[in-house]
């Protein structure tokens, strides 16, 4: 028991360093050059040597597009889901454009805002907000809407108005629709985060990777990668987390 | 005499099915006085459940009236009527996400009453009534269909509510457990005297609980006959299901059912 749990513990980072030497071996036995694929170790190199220099600074600038810009879109789709699931004719009217909005890559729109804000410090933010917003809604709304008849009959035996029984059944009853939507949020938010660097500029890691991949600094280019992905993953699995501590019922 | 706690006035309820309109309640009057432990029998799908939702203020009659204590129950009946109430919904409704001690104390939040009650002293005492005190920390999917029951049981008690209504509780249980059940729920009414209002598809169950049997008829329902069940508490625990009265009920009880379905 104890055995295996470890050996699938292990099993998935087996993987990852085989996939390394793999990369390493074929940079080296092929002679590719560093400015198309550069070889693990060169891309380890950049890391230690601009990590502190641009990274840092760059991923920092990233996280705070993020974080600020997650921490306004969760709220913004929970009310427009609460609203949405009080009224039946609601959400059969904001559904598909909550999807429309979920599937359109917000950083497209960045020329267009542009038109209206300028170069706005907060355009960022902006991006991850409405990228962010609709898949949170999408996913607490479907949580919302399907509260089995019994549970709502317990609230209506005690007498319960719309809003008591929306927190008492319909949100708790809800929690594992709700965490699906902070999870896909947290994972577009990355996203999001990242494509608004390419389009916008003004620092961050997404612009520090074109910027890099710009001048043939390739390595650079897929340190700040490998920093952006750790960042994803870390995000996902903060929420994850949470979920579990929250969700002790399952 | 006593007025009776809980009426209905020639009840009537339809359905919009995707069939048209179906009546499922046809006029249905009943009296259940206090104390008194009534059954409801009837058909499946003869909207037995329809009728005790209507008259523990979920549902509203399309026409007639229920009456809790001479008063008519509004449409949405509020929380200082619902209060009267104490539901026993059939299996699984327990709420997943709250422990059998915080499900047991909902109804004392819902009402405000947790002051009043002393909700710690309150959920103990029910808790330890059912049996289930050692289990207080448990959630519902760690729980035995039996179990889960009796914290509904101990869930519509906390309030001290007038009326017990209990929709086929044990319906889905094995019937060693039901029988326990059966046995534990009598014992509680005989202890607290609450007036009962049971639905059950069980002639057994209904001859074991009730003082009194109303059978149904197929959709649209209509009492078709009440039947009193003449036993005392001591008889029904003793050896009653020997007595020639019981079983005679017992058949006139189990052929009127069959002729039904």
């Amino acid at each position: 028991m104890e055995k295996s749990k470890i050996s699938r513990r292990i099993a998935p980072w087996i993987v990852l360093i085989v996939i390394i030497l793999l990369w390493q071996w074929i940079c080296t036995a092929f002679h590719v050059s560093e400015h198309l694929i550069p070889k693990p170790t060169a891309i380890a190199a950049a890391l230690h040597d601009k990590f502190a220099l641009s990274i840092w600074p760059d991923a920092l600038v990233s996280i705070r597009v993020m974080l600020i810009g997650y921490v306004i879109a969760v709220p913004i789709g929970f009310v427009i889901a609460a609203i949405a699931s009080q009224f039946k004719f609601i959400v059969r009217m904001v559904l598909p454009i909550l999807i429309l909005l979920m599937v359109t890559p917000m950083a497209t729109l960045v020329p267009e805002f542009k038109l209206f804000l300028g170069v706005d410090p907060s355009l960022k933010i902006i991006i991850v907000i409405l990228q962010v917003a609709p898949v949170v809604a999408v996913n607490t709304l479907t949580g919302f809407t399907y509260v089995p008849q019994k549970k709502l009959d317990v609230m209506r035996g005690f007498g319960c108005g719309r809003w008591e029984t929306f927190f008492r059944v319909t949100v708790p009853n809800a929690m594992p629709q709700i965490f699906t939507g902070l999870k896909l949020g947290s994972i577009l938010c990355t996203i999001a985060a990242m494509s608004a660097d390419l389009s916008v500029g003004q620092g961050g890691l997404g612009y520090r990777i074109s910027n890099s991949a710009a001048v043939s600094a390739t390595d650079t280019a897929f340190a700040a990668i490998v920093v952006a992905a750790i960042i994803g993953v870390l995000f996902y699995s903060l929420i994850a987390i949470i979920e579990k501590k929250v969700s002790v019922w399952n | 005499m006593a007025d009776a706690v809980l009426k209905t006035k020639k009840i009537g309820k339809s359905f919009d099915t995707n069939k048209g309109i179906k009546k499922v309640l046809d006029d249905i009057s009943i009296d259940v006085d206090e104390h008194e432990f009534v059954c409801i029998m009837g058909p499946s799908g003869c909207g037995k459940s329809t009728l005790i939702r209507i008259m523990e203020g979920i549902e509203s009659p399309d026409t007639g009236q229920v009456l809790l204590e001479n008063v008519p129950l509004p449409k949405r009946p509020e929380k200082s009527i619902q209060k009267n109430f104490g539901i026993v919904f059939q299996l699984d409704n327990l709420l997943e996400w709250k422990t059998v001690y915080k499900n047991t104390d909902l109804p004392l939040a819902a009402f405000h009453m947790k002051d009043k009650m002393n909700s710690q002293k309150r959920v103990m005492e029910m808790l330890q009534l059912v049996g289930l005190w050692d289990f207080k920390d448990c959630y519902p999917k760690e729980l035995s269909g039996g179990m889960k029951q009796r914290a509904a049981i101990a869930r519509a008690m906390v309030t001290d509510p007038k009326i017990l209504m209990l929709d086929q509780p044990f319906g889905a249980l094995d019937a060693i457990t039901r029988r326990m059940l059966n046995v534990e729920l009598l014992r509680i009414w005989n202890e607290t005297k609450k007036t009962c209002v049971m639905i059950t598809n069980n002639v057994e169950e209904a001859m074991y609980l009730g003082q009194r049997v109303i059978v149904l008829s197929k959709s649209p329902a209509k009492i078709v006959e009440e039947i009193k069940i003449p036993f005392s508490y001591e008889e029904k625990t003793g050896d009653v299901t020997e007595n020639k009265e019981y079983l005679s009920i017992r058949g006139k009880l189990q052929g009127l059912i069959r002729s039904l379905d």
